[in-house]
């Protein structure tokens, strides 16, 4: 029922007009007691001062609500695998937005974080809100993302009430302090809402209600929002805070009073809880306080839900009730190319369990040699299914689980000058590939196996205008524009400096070798605590886990599209 | 020695130690310190810092020639404790000396060789991260004998500083070699004024056993303090009387 969230119309009532609302937690007063939202807190900077804020980032400041609060700044990764976490509890329907704790618009990381869940929730409804001041320029960029719905918080257009609010903005790293910075601040802010607006975005404006500073100010708030287009208005009642501590806040009838005279120029949202920027949850309903973790049930639903195999996994204690194994280590080792999923996940694992984990990542043949010789290790994440079953054959490794498929794809330069629509193009002469003989293993000999099924390798060669030996500094050669086209794994593309440099487009499966598709990941035999071993397998198979490894370009195991390939490889440990 | 050195060279040793030790020990490439931008060991500091070093070095080398081999360089920290038991000091003729000086140019054409020609290849399997020292035992364990021969070359040229002072420093190190050069350029360094009465008690001291201005010197003033007629001195160099005296 929450498949179209635009065009539900908000409930008719006497005062406001006929107007079509999103079906959003936050701008329609239905959906705020159904659809469940999730405030991403990615974004701890600020650019504009505001007397009433007090940003903090406080874990032991739980139990208090207010906007500018965050227990705690995610990464983009962690928002992730904190997203996909939110996704398997709530469904799809669910609203994941950034609401700070600064202003969305001044952090990269809110860009990144979006694009992350764009890419691998192509329908999810994504919002975010902000101070308006960095709106003008963001709005194309929001607007690529498939960001529909916005709030924009204007406390004044006129800057001399606005000064009185807002003493000092920063645009391009200068301060401007003073009338100047407010008259700034508000051409911004209506002009970021008339290019969110005419981009199709469904707008809602808030306004901090100040006794005593903005009260009278408030309906012409409303008049100029009404005037461009934005969707529905929220009053928010001051909550006194650092310059505004000694202020009381706006009686409940002052503010009936004004939503009252708010809603004879656009539609008035007054449900708004004023929430802070890790809440997660439906609105609408008492629970909705922030969560830090989720409950037992919610994760076995979802397992469930996924279909995994309940041995083994339902042991493992919920993130929420994470085991304690303080004190202990765990030592692991995986193929070098997954070492940017493991790094950020193990930290979440040594955070939650107090466990340090002793990671190396390196070439899995190499290690492999290693372990089939007298080296040891406690938790083996190896490329290539034969090798895990050479371990388990000797003894080595004890069980394993797949763990994540790689997946090999065109690369172009942005824009993809050459126009290149699939892998048959490799034969055309005018363009310019760039091939890796010299690379090892995953990159090297399978990119020149999959041109050669796919029946282009003459040509390729024949046009290449690169013949390395480093996929790393082959694939720099795409990136900078040297080179039209060429094959890596899709991991490759989202690494620093490549990443949002590049066009990726697919390869039929048909072309691809089977060899070095699939990972597993094993416990060994020499583990000295088999209960945390098998605790870190887990969580590395969990949602939250394996999040990171989606995030690095992998197809984790768990997803739809893993299931089908641990059958098409047949990776199961018999 | 000054401490004022000593000083500098334990802040630096800090400041680099670990890139240094992660070239000589962990880096897959056949010439360490210069293909950072694409390497695969997210562990090593040098993925971050590798150009602002080398533009640092570079710049020093301008103003103040080698003085970063007698101030800041972790090797050349190393050699300066392994030379205070050399104990072959000041026994190699100066033509020798002059000679085995030229060495570093040679691997320095080397290194540019390698790193132009063949695109400085990788050598040994890149452990991308991983404990210390498992790390560099497995590094060592699945390198090419290349690099196993090239590591080894570098260390017991290092340790040879046992022998003779600053065996590396002197007479093998391509850095050495290119500050080597800049420091014929250099806006300021230690040089002998008219003062010089040639007693060579700065020869005495110096741990690389040269004098100011001449081949191999990097400008670590060690020897300012012991000059009996005050002749060294700090710098804008007087070219003339300086190659007078050579």
């Amino acid at each position: 029922m929450f498949k179209d969230f635009i065009g539900v119309g908000v409930p008719s009532r006497p005062g406001s007009r006929a107007r079509h609302l999103p079906f959003h937690p936050c701008m329609n007063h239905e959906a705020h007691q159904e659809v469940a939202r999730l405030h991403l807190p990615v974004a701890p900077k600020c650019n504009i001062h505001c007397s009433y804020c007090q940003r903090m980032v406080d874990a032991s400041r739980m139990h208090e609500i207010c906007p500018g609060l965050s227990a705690v700044i995610l990464t983009p990764a962690e928002a992730l695998a904190k997203t996909e976490a939110f996704l398997s509890q709530w469904g799809d329907g669910a609203v994941v937005g950034i609401a700070g704790p600064g202003d969305p618009l001044a952090n990269e990381e809110t860009f990144e974080t979006l694009e992350l869940i764009r890419s691998q929730y192509s329908r999810v409804t994504l919002c975010l809100c902000t101070n308006g001041l960095e709106l003008p320029e963001s709005v194309p960029a929001l607007r690529r993302l498939g960001l529909e719905h916005l709030t924009v918080t204007i406390n004044a257009v006129d800057p001399d009430v606005a000064e009185r609010i807002h003493s000092r903005v920063r645009i391009k790293r200068r301060i401007i302090r003073g009338i100047r910075g407010a008259r700034l601040l508000i051409q911004r802010q209506l002009d970021g809402l008339t290019a969110a607006v005419d981009r199709g975005m469904h707008v809602k404006v808030n306004t901090v209600v100040i006794p005593g500073v903005n009260e009278f100010h408030v309906e012409t708030v409303a008049r100029e929002a009404a005037a461009r287009s934005a969707s529905i208005f929220n009053l928010m009642p001051l909550i006194p805070r650092k310059h505004t501590a000694d202020r009381s806040p706006p009686s409940e009838c002052h503010i009936k009073l004004l939503r009252q005279r708010c809603k004879k120029h656009l539609p008035v949202f007054d449900r708004c809880k004023q929430c802070r920027a890790d809440a997660e949850g439906v609105p609408g309903r008492p629970n909705a306080l922030p969560i830090k973790r989720e409950p037992l049930m919610n994760r076995r639903r979802f397992l469930k839900a996924s279909g995994i195999a309940m041995t083994g996994t339902l042991s493992a204690p919920a993130i929420g009730l994470a085991a304690d194994f303080r004190g202990e280590s765990l030592q692991l080792w995986s193929c070098g190319g997954l070492a940017e999923a493991f790094i950020p996940a193990n930290k979440l694992y040594e955070q939650r369990t107090g466990c340090a984990v002793s990671y190396t990542g390196a070439f899995a043949a190499a290690l492999g040699k290693s372990l089939l010789g007298n080296a040891q290790t406690e938790v083996f994440a190896p490329r290539v299914l034969e090798l895990a079953k050479r371990l388990k054959t000797q003894g080595k490794m004890l069980r394993f689980w797949p763990l994540c498929f790689t997946r090999y794809v065109l690369v172009t330069p942005k824009g993809n000058p050459a126009g290149i629509r699939g892998i048959e193009d490799l034969k055309r002469p005018d363009v310019r590939t760039v091939l890796s003989p010299g690379a090892s293993p995953p990159g090297g000999e399978a990119t020149l196996g999959i041109l050669k099924k796919a029946g282009v390798l003459e040509a390729a060669q024949k046009h290449a205008v690169r013949n390395g030996d480093c996929v790393q500094r082959d694939v720099a050669a795409i990136v900078n524009g040297e080179g039209d086209v060429a094959v890596v794994e899709q991991r490759i593309t989202r690494l620093p400096g490549v990443v949002n440099r590049v066009e990726v487009i697919d390869i039929p499966e048909d072309f691809i070798p089977g060899k070095p598709v699939p990972f597993v990941i094993g416990i060994m035999k020499w583990a000295k605590n088999s209960k945390l071993a098998q605790d870190f397998v887990d969580f590395i198979r969990s949602a939250e886990g394996q999040a990171f490894f989606s995030a690095a370009g992998f197809i984790p195991a768990v997803s739809e599209e893993g299931r089908r390939l641990t059958e098409k490889y047949g990776v199961k440990d018999a | 020695m000054h401490w004022a050195r000593r000083l500098s060279q334990v802040f630096f040793m800090f400041l680099l130690g670990e890139f240094a030790f992660y070239g000589v020990f962990r880096c897959p490439f056949a010439v360490p310190y210069v293909s950072c931008g694409n390497c695969p060991v997210t562990q090593c500091p040098g993925r971050k810092w590798w150009i602002p070093i080398w533009a640092g070095i570079l710049l020093s080398g301008l103003v103040l020639g080698r003085v970063f081999c007698g101030w800041a360089c972790p090797a050349g920290f190393v050699s300066d404790v392994l030379g205070q038991a050399a104990p072959l000091r000041r026994k190699l003729a100066g033509s020798v000396d002059r000679i085995l000086s030229m060495g570093k140019y040679v691997v320095l054409v080397a290194a540019v060789g390698v790193f132009v020609v063949l695109s400085n290849p990788r050598w040994a399997i890149p452990i991308r991260t991983g404990e210390f020292f498992r790390s560099v035992k497995l590094t060592f364990e699945h390198a090419d004998s290349l690099w196993i021969g090239r590591t080894a070359f570098v260390l017991v040229a290092i340790g040879s500083g046992v022998v003779l002072s600053h065996f590396w420093c002197r007479y093998l190190c391509a850095t050495g070699g290119i500050l080597e050069i800049l420091n014929k350029i250099a806006i300021f360094k230690y040089h002998r004024t008219a003062n010089c009465n040639d007693c060579d008690e700065c020869h005495e001291v110096c741990p690389v056993e040269t004098r100011p201005a001449e081949t191999n010197c990097n400008n670590c003033g060690d020897c300012a303090r012991v000059c009996p007629t005050g002749a060294i001195k700090l710098g804008r160099t007087d070219g003339a009387s300086a190659r007078s005296r050579e």
